[in-house]
């Protein structure tokens, strides 16, 4: 007795194990991805469960490190999120893999993943992205009904991703990759684009920092904004650019998956009509096509951008259709491998963001953007240096408005130059 | 009126039996209540299934115990099944026994003190899109020191105990657990 109660005292007084330390450094993780290669004739994506590496881990408890803090159903404090960090639950494997015992750790897991590859893949094209990048899950959204669930956000102001709820039966978009990739060039977008304007015209600040804050499902109920009376050609302008802010942000998600179809995994109602898919006919909303939409928006309603808000989507689709064809264009006419065809036109996207910036704040009352400027861009990119392909796609496009409007008029034509193409105006 | 009961039955103290007497118990599944951290950072009690078995020789008790619970997140297309699974070994002893000894039947309640050892794992069950993988995970030890209260009734056993465990798969580290166990035993 005096023997097992020495053993009692002596267990009861010394610590029974010693913790392990929170894992930290670069960690294997078993995520949801994507499983596109790519290849032009096969483009069905499936989402499997893989093995990957977390670099850079603090402590994977919270799932924090050099790429992204999360906050659990944060508040926006002086511009910053506020609130505090999930607790990450993993459990190890014998091969040294960390397994999410509950959702919330696995669609952690799967953001930070995904912030890494795509902060480096930013941080290769000469972009500066705020890192780790502030995430929030179970963002909670006063107000709006439908910003409340189902949804995800870049927000200009905090410089954060936000997640709010999800409840359908679809795959979570916190861990879609093409949705995050989507939502993450819009940090870029802001950073290039909108930051710059909302500095230098301070009257309309506000309304583009909002702008911003974007949403599939959500933008034609959101009632948030700073109502200000737009002239035509401003909110051209502003149509125009909040259109190929999400045109260029679906080709990223495209080029992040190789999926054409990554919004059907988690929003299949607005997939279809945007698909990145080839379509039969070209098509985009030319300059009448968006003044026409403009002039009928203003007279509809007391709100003429928020009347703009799902056509913004028809406005952006197409370039990302574009874009997309141009990759494959250049990996088959330039004999190159997909990422190096995929490198050059995300460096081609970045250099007309920060063009589009430039022209933008240049922008005079009576000024308009150019919904051709982004095809012509290309054609003066890549000067010298253009395939006879590249070029027909690009006159493709510019001569759609003209062959839809059954105009016979002048269009543009490929000419060659030297060794390469270019596009030459009627 | 309750002491005054009890003196009239006789009551007697005695912290270890005069007699040697195996004993072997035997416990139908019971209930233990865990307080683990969510991913909402909040402490939660949790359930968790506990079986078990004892072998007492005189003031000694040995036991063996398996503990497990299941825990579900996430909706159809995405989810994760966790469920964890613990074995224990127990060693006790015998820190006082209150006898009734002028009850027609055999009734007794019994204190014990007891450390535990053992392995925990969980396999973790992660669907997507209808197709299931499931991990296990690497067993980690499990550590543990507690009280516990025996209610014997003729073959009946009713057991309640108290612990603080310790695992570096459990989140937090060390959690409290309340454990609340019938059965019957046999002497022999």
């Amino acid at each position: 007795m005096l023997f097992l109660g020495a053993v009692l005292v002596g267990l009861m007084g010394c610590k029974p194990a010693s913790p392990e330390a929170p894992a930290s450094g670069d960690i294997s993780v078993q995520i949801p991805l994507s499983e596109n290669n790519g290849d032009i004739n096969n483009s069905d994506a499936s989402y499997g469960l893989k093995t990957v590496t977390l670099k850079n881990i603090e402590t994977l408890r919270e799932v924090r490190g050099q790429y992204a803090r999360f906050f659990l159903a944060p508040g926006l404090v002086e511009g910053q999120l506020n609130g505090a960090s999930p607790i990450a639950y993993f459990a190890k494997t014998k091969d040294q893999t960390y397994i999410a015992k509950d959702v919330v750790s696995l669609q952690m897991a799967t953001i930070y993943y995904h912030m890494q590859n795509l902060i480096t893949w930013a941080q290769d094209l000469g972009v500066s992205i705020k890192s780790p990048m502030p995430v929030g899950i179970n963002t909670k959204i006063k107000g709006d009904e439908a910003l409340q669930n189902n949804n995800a956000f870049y927000d200009g102001r905090s410089k954060a991703m936000l997640f709010v709820p999800y409840t359908s039966d679809e795959m979570p978009i916190s861990v879609n990759a093409g949705i995050i990739a989507h939502e993450f060039f819009h940090s870029i977008f802001f950073n290039k684009v909108l930051g710059p304007i909302s500095q230098k015209q301070k009257a309309t600040s506000q309304r583009i920092s909002d702008l911003t804050v974007h949403s599939y499902e959500g933008w034609s109920k959101q009632k948030t904004f700073i109502q200000l009376d737009l002239s035509e050609e401003e909110l051209f302008n502003e149509t125009y650019i909040r259109g190929i802010n999400e045109g260029l942000a679906d080709y990223w998600g495209w080029a992040y998956t190789n999926d054409p179809d990554f919004l059907k995994w988690s929003l299949s109602s607005h997939a279809k009509k945007r698909t990145l898919t080839k379509q039969a006919q070209v098509s985009y909303k030319s300059d009448r096509d968006i003044e026409a939409a403009v002039v009928e928006a203003k007279n509809i309603g007391d709100d003429p951008s928020m009347a703009l808000s799902n056509y913004i989507y028809d406005i952006g689709t197409p370039y990302a259709r574009f874009l997309k064809e141009l990759v494959y264009i250049k990996m088959q006419h330039s004999n190159i491998s997909l990422a190096d065809a995929k490198r050059q036109v995300n460096v081609f996207v970045i250099g007309f963001v920060q063009d589009l910036a430039k022209s933008a704040l240049k922008l005079k009352t009576k000024d308009k953007l150019s919904t051709q400027d982004l095809f012509l861009a290309v054609d003066e990119h890549d000067s010298g240096l253009q395939s006879k392909e590249q070029c027909e796609l690009i006159i493709q496009y510019l001569n759609a408005p003209l062959e839809k409007a059954d105009v016979i008029a002048a269009k543009y034509t490929c000419a060659k130059d030297f060794e390469a193409y270019k596009v030459i105006k009627p | 009126m309750m002491l005054r009961f009890l003196v009239f039955l006789g009551l007697s103290f005695s912290t270890s039996l005069a007699l040697a007497q195996h004993e072997l118990q035997i416990f139908v599944p019971g209930v233990q209540f865990r307080y683990e951290e969510g991913s909402d950072q909040q402490l939660d009690l949790r359930s968790y299934t506990h079986y078990a078995a004892n072998y007492m020789y005189e003031s000694v008790l040995l036991g063996v115990e398996y503990n497990t619970n299941e825990d579900n997140t996430g909706m159809t297309s995405l989810g994760v099944r966790s469920k964890n699974k613990e074995w224990n070994g127990l060693l006790g002893y015998s820190l006082a026994k209150l006898e009734f000894q002028n009850v027609a039947r055999n009734t007794n309640i019994e204190i014990l003190g007891f450390v535990l050892a053992g392995k925990t794992e969980a396999d973790i069950t992660t669907s997507l899109n209808g197709q299931a993988k499931t991990n296990t995970s690497e067993a980690q030890s499990v550590f543990g020191v507690g009280g516990l209260i025996f209610f014997r009734l003729d073959y009946f056993i009713a057991g309640l105990d108290t612990r603080m465990m310790q695992s570096s798969a459990f989140l937090p580290k060390s959690v409290f657990v309340n454990t609340i166990k019938l059965g019957v035993n046999f002497k022999f």
